[in-house]
């Protein structure tokens, strides 16, 4: 087996340090958004006591599932000992980590009290499913770290296989933990549902890939490297499975919801007339974010053409985020039920349908830890060796 | 490295002392505000001011959950009963610049969060003892267990004392 | 003063503990201290009963007398005002039969607020009053998901003139405590009291634990409901002549 030479990038053309500078500004602004949301309160964001979680938390949410998604590709190489894969692994490993600390920092400074976040790391109530998070994020790092370590350092590299087994099994036990922060909300006819768990675990696969190939396909193309197209077969479809799996655990779930009658209504709502979530659901979710991608990923006019691949892999970002805001944002805009069978009308917005109009600070805010992101990744390129300086392709990968 | 490190040390504390030197001459007198910490109505506080100085913040941690989880209000440390006895005459309120809790915290740097829920200005009711609203005095309302007069300890002899510990205060089901 | 050999042990056991976990406190005071039966007792379980045919619809003593006694201040921005306790007004869908309830937290014996918060600030009392602990509270806003009742509301600005004893600030969880201030000091809730004074007297408040209790008769003589009652959360707050 042919060895893989890893290498920094150079990292100091002037559109290196253009692009850098853009991030900063992108997180400076996203700082400064949280301080201001932070200092006047949430009053000056869309978010209310009708709409608790807002585009921050579809960021945040984004960010998370595909830092577990990211890792995928890491897995096939240690776990599924699938070697076209393998010089794959210590990028996907970095995203994962990167991706991670860009969702945490969102719901950070979201919280109302972000100055209390020492609160949050010492005091815990073992019920609570965001607690169990707590543990399942910062270990996350941590075990990434760890199996990133044992395949950077040759001495260690005979431990990469358990490394890539547990960092697995953690990152599965941990999409379970994100999907069941709704699915255990009794409460809530969009949520309480034993489906969002591997639904969410679907969904982490295919963003967290999408996101994966847009960031290789950018760094080789910028950095000039070789990426051979067996690689980039391999990697659309598999973006293409994950993208039908995905609506196949869409389907279910809303075939599931319409067959109990007292989800109806929500159904209705998100599906038929519900404006703007319907069109989101419909336009961006289904069209642009699965039918397109797919189309583009499968149909033989399309699937050699490099900048469409890129292009189905941004739409099934773009999709990603529209189908989290329908989730999340759509989920909390129809009215808590709780009087079945009765009109209801009260001061505090029972039985209306609710508003949510982003402000500029939470989508400043989102931004921003996204540009935190992928800075974090930048730097992580420019300093330790990553990427493999050449992914052409080797005539024994294809028969494999 | 030792060699650069030594001189600048040397440097930077003369400087600071002479910087000092002449801002405490320029000002006259001090060159660092003072905390204003004479407004209280009580004659004693709940413990003596070395003590309160040292551990009031340990005294407040320990009471907001025996009062906030277990509903005991009536111990001696109440948050409420320092804002009425220590609030300034004028202001009304522990805060601002010659507030008893922000002038001295402002002094030494560490900022307060409690007021940012608590209110800085006394209970409202007819103030009784000491600035103490007769409305919320526990002694008023409940029977009381062996309630006794600590003259010499507290100042407040019509207050009772409940488990200072707080270690016994929690009834088994 | 005489003592007996069990008291005795006791306050030596207090005193003790107290050396142990506080240096600071003067022995003296220990062996003196008070009974403990002063905080929430786990032998009570505090509840309401709101008759909904005395409720009538253009009726809001309770809601105005929740804001005075929390001093709950509009902004003018109600969609992040907050608001304890709300009128609701019902019409059968496919009956047209209208009425009107008092909506507020309803002290859940299993309250997915509890449940979810990550810090341990959504916490029942031992009396079953279920609360938030503003000091540990980070403002997630995961309770406000999970509440079933959308009792909650969130503290969206910065807020002075307190009243003293309802401390509530920017960035915190907040909902009816039951006005626990008031029960600690043998008072009833202040919805409760105004509904009896000037409403329709359809509040009732009480130990629900205690079979001689006014509210435990009631309940145990007629029927009664819970809103949400599939969800079976048990809760504190019950409802007569409530047509669901």
């Amino acid at each position: 087996m042919k060895t893989i030479h890893y290498r920094e990038i150079s990292g100091r053309s002037p559109a290196f340090y253009v692009f850098m500078v853009t991030l900063l500004i992108f997180i400076g602004a996203g700082l400064a958004s949280a301080h201001y949301m932070e200092s006047h309160g949430h009053h000056v964001t869309g978010m209310t006591n009708q709409i608790v979680w807002g585009i921050p938390h579809v960021f945040a949410i984004f960010m998370i599932l595909s830092a577990s998604g990211a890792l995928n590709v890491a897995s096939i190489s240690s776990v599924f000992d699938r070697g076209l894969y393998k010089p794959l692994a210590r990028l996907s490993g970095l995203l994962a980590i990167t991706l991670l600390a860009g969702g945490l920092s969102t719901l950070v400074l979201d919280l109302g009290r972000p100055d209390r976040l020492i609160v949050a790391m010492t005091t815990y109530n073992f019920r609570s499913i965001f607690a169990w998070n707590i543990f399942l994020y910062t270990g996350f790092f941590a075990v990434v770290v760890i199996y990133l370590w044992f395949m950077m350092e040759p001495r260690m590299n005979a431990y990469v296989k358990p490394a890539g087994f547990f960092a697995f099994f953690w990152r599965l036990t941990l999409t379970t933990g994100t999907g069941s922060i709704f699915g255990f909300l009794v409460a809530r006819e969009a949520y309480n549902s034993a489906v969002m768990a591997p639904m969410f675990i679907l969904m982490s696969f295919l963003f967290g890939l999408a996101v994966f190939m847009l960031f290789l396909m950018a760094t080789f193309w910028l950095t000039q490297r070789p990426l051979g197209d067996e690689v980039v077969r391999r990697l659309k479809n598999l973006l293409g499975v994950f993208i039908a799996s995905v609506l196949y655990f869409v389907m279910v779930y809303h075939l599931t919801n319409i067959y109990i009658a007292q989800r109806r209504g929500i159904e209705e709502f998100i599906l038929l007339h519900g404006g703007v979530y319907t069109a989101l659901f419909w336009i961006g979710q289904i069209l642009i974010g699965s039918i397109v991608p797919l189309v583009l990923v499968y149909h033989p006019w399309f699937r050699r053409s490099r900048p469409l691949i890129a292009l189905a892999a941004a739409l099934v970002v773009i999709g990603g985020f529209i189908q989290l805001y329908v989730i999340i944002i759509g989920g909390q805009a129809y009215p808590l039920v709780l009087f079945p069978g009765k009109i209801v009308s009260s001061s505090f917005y029972d039985g209306v349908i609710n508003t949510y109009t982003p402000s500029v600070f939470e989508i400043a805010l989102g931004l921003g830890t996204t540009a935190l992101s992928i800075f974090l990744a930048s730097i992580a390129i420019k300093v330790l060796p990553f990427l493999p300086e050449t992914l052409a392709d080797n005539p024994a990968d294809s028969v494999q | 490295m030792r060699l650069l490190i030594a001189p600048i040390i040397v440097i930077l504390a003369t400087a600071g002392s002479v910087y000092g030197a002449y801002t405490s001459a320029k000002d006259g007198s001090r060159s660092v505000p003072q905390p204003d910490v004479r407004d209280a109505k009580g004659k004693h506080c709940v413990q003596p001011t070395s003590i309160m100085l040292r551990d009031h913040m340990v005294f407040l941690l320990h009471q907001r959950f025996v009062t906030v989880h277990d509903g005991i209000h009536a111990t001696r440390y109440s948050l409420i009963r320092c804002v009425n006895c220590h609030a300034n005459p004028v202001t009304h309120s522990v805060l601002g610049k010659n507030g008893f809790c922000e002038s001295c915290h402002t002094y030494n740097a560490v900022s307060i969060s409690c007021f940012s829920c608590h209110s800085p200005s006394p209970s409202q009711g007819t103030p009784g003892p000491n600035g103490v609203p007769s409305g919320i005095m526990e002694s008023s309302l409940r029977p009381t267990h062996g309630a006794r007069d600590f003259g010499t300890v507290i100042a407040q002899a019509s207050v009772h004392l409940v488990d200072p510990t707080g270690t016994s205060a929690r009834v088994l089901p | 003063m005489s003592i007996n050999r069990r008291q005795f042990l006791g306050a030596a056991a207090a005193a003790f503990a107290a050396t142990a976990l506080a240096p600071g406190f003067h022995l003296v005071e220990l062996a003196l201290a008070d009974s403990p039966e002063q905080g929430a007792s786990a032998l009570k379980r505090w509840g309401l009963l709101i008759d909904t045919a005395k409720c009538s619809t253009g009726c809001d003593a309770c809601v105005t007398a929740c804001n005075k006694a929390n001093g709950l201040v509009s902004h003018n921005r109600p969609e992040t005002d907050s608001q304890w306790i709300r009128k609701v007004t019902l019409r059968g869908e496919h009956t047209g039969y209208v009425q009107s309830l008092p909506v507020m937290c309803q002290h859940c014996a299993d309250a997915p607020c509890v449940d979810v918060c990550p810090t341990g600030a959504s916490f029942k009392r031992a009396d079953g009053i279920v609360l938030v602990d503003r000091h540990l509270c980070i403002g997630c806003r995961y309770c406000m998901m999970a509440c079933p009742y959308k009792a909650r509301s969130f503290v969206a600005e910065n807020i002075t003139g307190q009243i003293a004893e309802v401390p509530r600030g920017k960035g915190c969880v907040e909902g009816c405590t039951l006005c626990v201030e008031r029960i600690d000091r043998n008072k009833i809730p202040a919805c409760v009291e105004a509904c009896n004074e000037t409403g329709g007297k359809a509040m009732m408040f009480g130990d629900l634990k205690d079979p001689e209790s006014t509210i435990a008769k009631q309940l145990a003589s007629r029927p009664s409901t819970e809103i949400r009652a599939d969800l079976d959360l048990d809760t504190g707050v019950r409802y007569q002549h409530l047509d669901v």
